[in-house]
């Protein structure tokens, strides 16, 4: 049988070596895993919640979140608190020469007596 | 009524004999189909625990349009491809963590797959096969698996892969013409060793 002849026999061998197989039996007690796991996917929606908070990867995004909106908040607080500084003293100005910071005619005309 | 619709219409109402008559009767073709697929003993037992519980969840989806048999096959071969990608991000995230230090999943090298139901005579060969198996497209395993390893028609691939006939016969050409290539290969190594 030359080289050639090997091959060709190797290959039909191997193609035809599954003729007759029999099917693969299933381990015993297939069912009773099978009832634990439905066991399992029964819990409540708070508890496969809280089991997906607790994975790393969303805990650590969820910490990293938190964090950055808290930073965000602090900053743009402290923006807005140096913008009313430097508005206050103009504001100040504007009022001393408006007429109705001064005194509205309520008030001359509630005058207390002196 | 068949069987099968007598099984469904138990399973609907919630009726857990049904349930373990379906599991009785569908357990080793689940087992195998999936066995072909993933060519490992405790994955495919995996698989079929995962099957059967899509199945119980998902019956009143069941519409009856097609077999009850031809829906568990989809179901199975589903799980089977997603349990082979699952292993295969993993194996990939192993490597890239080993890259940077972390402490990986020893790496084993693939053990050669022995079907239980193969004949002694055969089993070298068919492991060649199995092997070579491995390395063709999903689709092309998935219709020669159905074919030779649960002695399904062309007809009832067709319906199980819910493509046409034609399609089937075309994936059975390919896939065998692929595997006597592989195999060509495989053959020589072992010839010229010999």
């Amino acid at each position: 049988m030359n080289k050639k002849d090997k091959i060709d026999d190797f290959i039909a061998q191997a193609l035809t070596s599954t003729d007759g197989i029999e099917r693969a039996v299933a381990k015993p007690f297939l069912l009773t895993r099978i009832n634990a796991r439905l066991n399992q996917s029964k819990e409540t929606i708070w508890e496969k919640a809280s089991w997906f908070i607790v994975r790393p990867s969303i805990a650590f995004s969820g910490l990293t979140m938190l964090i950055l909106i808290n930073i965000t908040v602090i900053l743009f607080n402290q923006s807005e608190a140096a913008h009313v500084a430097t508005e206050q003293p103009a504001q100040e100005n504007i009022d001393d020469f408006s007429y109705t910071a001064v005194s509205t005619i309520y008030d001359f005309e509630n005058a207390e007596p002196q | 009524m068949n069987q099968s619709e007598v099984l469904v219409n138990q399973l609907k109402q919630g009726n857990q004999s049904g349930f373990t008559a379906l599991v009785d009767l569908y357990q080793d073709m689940v087992y195998n189909t999936a066995l072909g697929i993933v060519q490992n003993k405790e994955d495919a037992d995996d698989i079929a625990q995962e099957v059967f519980v899509q199945v119980y969840l998902s019956v009143n989806n069941f519409k009856g349009e097609s077999k009850l048999s031809t829906w568990i096959y989809r179901i199975t071969i589903t799980k089977a491809l997603d349990h082979e990608k699952k292993k295969k991000r993993k194996k990939r995230f192993g490597f890239i963590q080993s890259l940077f230090g972390g402490e990986a999943e020893e790496h084993r090298p693939p053990v050669e797959f022995e079907h239980p139901g193969v004949q002694l005579e055969k089993k070298e060969r068919a492991a060649e096969l199995f092997k070579a198996l491995k390395k063709l497209p999903d689709k092309q395993r998935i219709a020669f698996t159905l074919h030779k390893l649960e002695g399904q028609s062309n007809q009832e691939i067709a319906e199980i892969m819910n493509t046409s006939l034609y399609a089937v016969e075309s994936l059975m050409g390919r896939a065998k013409s692929n595997l006597k290539k592989i195999l060509y290969s495989y053959s020589s190594e072992k010839i010229s060793v010999q």
